[in-house]
């Protein structure tokens, strides 16, 4: 009996340990997260204004706003998915639909992803101005700097989408396969609506990822803090106004730490948009 | 509902097949849909099943029974190609459907399995509504006109039971049916195409006993206007439904065929001591 009692009052504490390593661990993350957060905002939320988001910057950021900033933002953004998405989703589909033996090509482009998502970004921007910027001819522009990009969330969006892939059972192949489907269409009715979730989570991680990219960006698409009016332009992304405003620029801080307000809400959203449209299209497709 | 289709069903006219001859032989008399000759599956060069050889009827149930792992779905996947999707695996010798030659390379696979319908163990309908359900096989095959396909949809589902149960909710999930419904669902998502011959693949085992029940009833009603080749683990329910009976056994690694019959002469009348055996529960 007494043994029985000390090993219970023994594992009482060890349960209280471990709970309060656990919590203590949880309470870390989301403080260091609101610290970070809030002492951003605290220095940018003063600076922060709607005028900030509409006007163009002067006297080298440290007045006006950073309308020009968000508009290139955006424009590499959509040149970065434009090339990314129907890249990304070949190749998830070559790798878990048409590769899946094992074959030589499936594990060579395999271990190319691997060794893509481990390249530091800084490479990435050097490659992407001298492959876009300088053997391609286009040069510091908004074009080079999005495609670079793509290339470095190219895996993100690879793996995540051939995850969603995988995830459809193989009783559905099978299924179409009996009736008579042929490939193409199996791929294209069944196969690809219930890889979009997984495609949404690549999307959120690689926006994530390109959003806050500033090396890769400082080779390709430059530093011009005009309005952009092609993509042949160079456009200047918020991760490089923020560097510039904290780095290069005296005083410019207050507005570094707005820009860097801004640029945490975008991502936020962006990640909450996934989010929501991951679970719509595993809802609609039925496949959880 | 065959005409809206426009396909052709060679020798459903020449019906010798009504004879009805419980214990009739399996071969020459009656009108044969699917003939295999010496049909050997493998798997990455390890054989499954050899020398193969029986005759499917016209409008009767073939039950493939045997132990487990003696290739009855190896056989079943064979008759409509669905071999080709399991890598490294080869069938071998010959099955000739009508005029086409099953294991042709040049064979049109998706044209056959048209005509050859499969259903499986566990019920496996497409995540989308009943509805998309069964109109995306019709799309699939051609058929674009909506009224044609609606009527088609509702056919199919009388034709399993299932339409008053459903046809307040055609719009609805078909993930969110019962298991017995769902499996209903794919036999009607299998006739939407108008098969000439349905391969079930014990498409019981995975229900229920009422459901199964159902199910069971249901094959027994395709008799007639289908040619229905099922694997079944059950031999009570081989005995309930089939018309003749293929017995496979393991034999030195392989299956291999062990007697070909009659329902009623495999189960009171075996000639081969294996399925003697087997039948009575000696064996298996």
């Amino acid at each position: 009996m007494p043994r029985t009692l000390a090993l219970a009052a023994g594992s009482r504490r060890g349960d209280r340990v471990l709970w309060l390593v656990v919590w203590g661990v949880a309470i870390a993350t989301v403080g260091l997260f609101s610290w970070v957060v809030g002492d951003v905002g605290l220095r940018g939320m003063s600076e922060l204004s709607i005028s900030f988001l509409r006007e163009s910057p002067t006297n080298a950021g440290r007045a006006g706003g950073i309308a020009p900033i968000l508009v290139s933002t955006g424009l590499i953004l959509l040149v970065c998915l434009g090339a990314a998405i129907p890249i990304g989703v070949g190749s998830a589909a070559l790798l878990a639909e048409f590769a899946r033996t094992d074959g030589a090509l499936g594990r060579i482009v395999r271990v190319s992803l691997d060794v893509l998502s481990g390249v530091p970004s800084i490479v990435f921007g050097l490659f992407g101005n001298v492959f876009f910027c300088v053997t391609l001819g286009l040069g510091f522009s908004i074009l080079s700097g999005g495609l670079t990009l793509a290339c470095m969330v190219l895996p993100l969006v690879i793996r995540a989408t051939e995850e969603g892939f995988r995830s459809v059972p193989d009783d559905i192949r099978q299924g179409a396969a009996a009736l008579g489907f042929s490939r193409a269409s199996t791929f294209v009715k069944l196969l690809l609506p219930a890889a979009l979730p997984g495609l949404g989570v690549g999307l959120a991680l690689g926006i994530g990822r390109a959003l806050a990219e500033t090396a890769a960006l400082l080779f390709t698409s430059g530093y011009v803090d005009r309005m952009p009016t092609s993509l042949s332009d160079s456009g200047r992304a918020l991760s490089i106004h923020i560097y510039d405003l904290a780095m290069n620029v005296t005083g410019g801080e207050p507005r570094a730490c707005a820009t860097a307000l801004v640029l945490v809400a975008i991502l936020i959203t962006a990640n909450m948009a996934a989010a929501s449209l991951t679970t719509r299209a595993s809802s609609a497709s039925g496949i959880r | 509902m065959s005409e809206m289709l426009r396909i052709v069903k060679p020798g459903r006219l020449a019906g010798s097949a009504a004879s009805g001859l419980a214990d009739a032989p399996i071969e020459g008399t009656e009108e044969s849909v699917l003939r295999l000759d010496d049909v050997a599956v493998s798997y990455n060069g390890r054989l499954a099943v050899r020398e193969a050889t029986f005759d499917v009827n016209q409008g009767k149930i073939t039950a493939l029974i045997g132990p487990s792992g003696c290739g009855k779905s190896s056989l079943l996947q064979s008759m409509n190609r669905l071999t080709d999707l399991i890598p490294g695996a080869q069938v071998e010798g010959k099955i000739q459907f009508g005029e086409i030659d099953v294991l042709a390379p040049e064979t049109d696979v998706p044209f056959l399995r048209r005509r050859v319908g499969m259903i499986f163990q566990k019920p496996n309908p497409f995540p989308m509504s009943i509805r998309s359900n069964l109109g995306l096989p019709l799309r699939e095959h051609g058929v674009r006109d909506r009224h044609q396909i609606e009527a088609t949809i509702e056919a199919s589902l009388r034709e399993v039971a299932l339409w008053k149960e459903v046809q307040d909710r055609l719009d609805s999930p078909a993930q969110a049916l019962s298991g017995g419904q769902q499996q209903r669902l794919c036999i009607a998502r299998a006739l939407v195409l108008q098969p000439e011959v349905i391969l079930l693949d014990e498409p019981c085992s995975a229900l229920d006993p009422i459901a199964s029940g159902v199910v069971e009833d249901l094959v027994s009603s395709l008799r007639g206007n289908f040619s229905v080749v099922i694997v079944t683990h059950n031999l009570a329910q081989a005995r309930r439904i089939a018309d003749n009976v293929v017995v496979l056994w393991a034999c030195g690694g392989a299956g291999c065929l062990a007697e070909v019959g009659s329902t009623r002469q495999i189960f009171e009348n075996p000639r081969d001591s294996i399925t003697q055996d087997y039948v009575n529960g000696y064996r298996g």
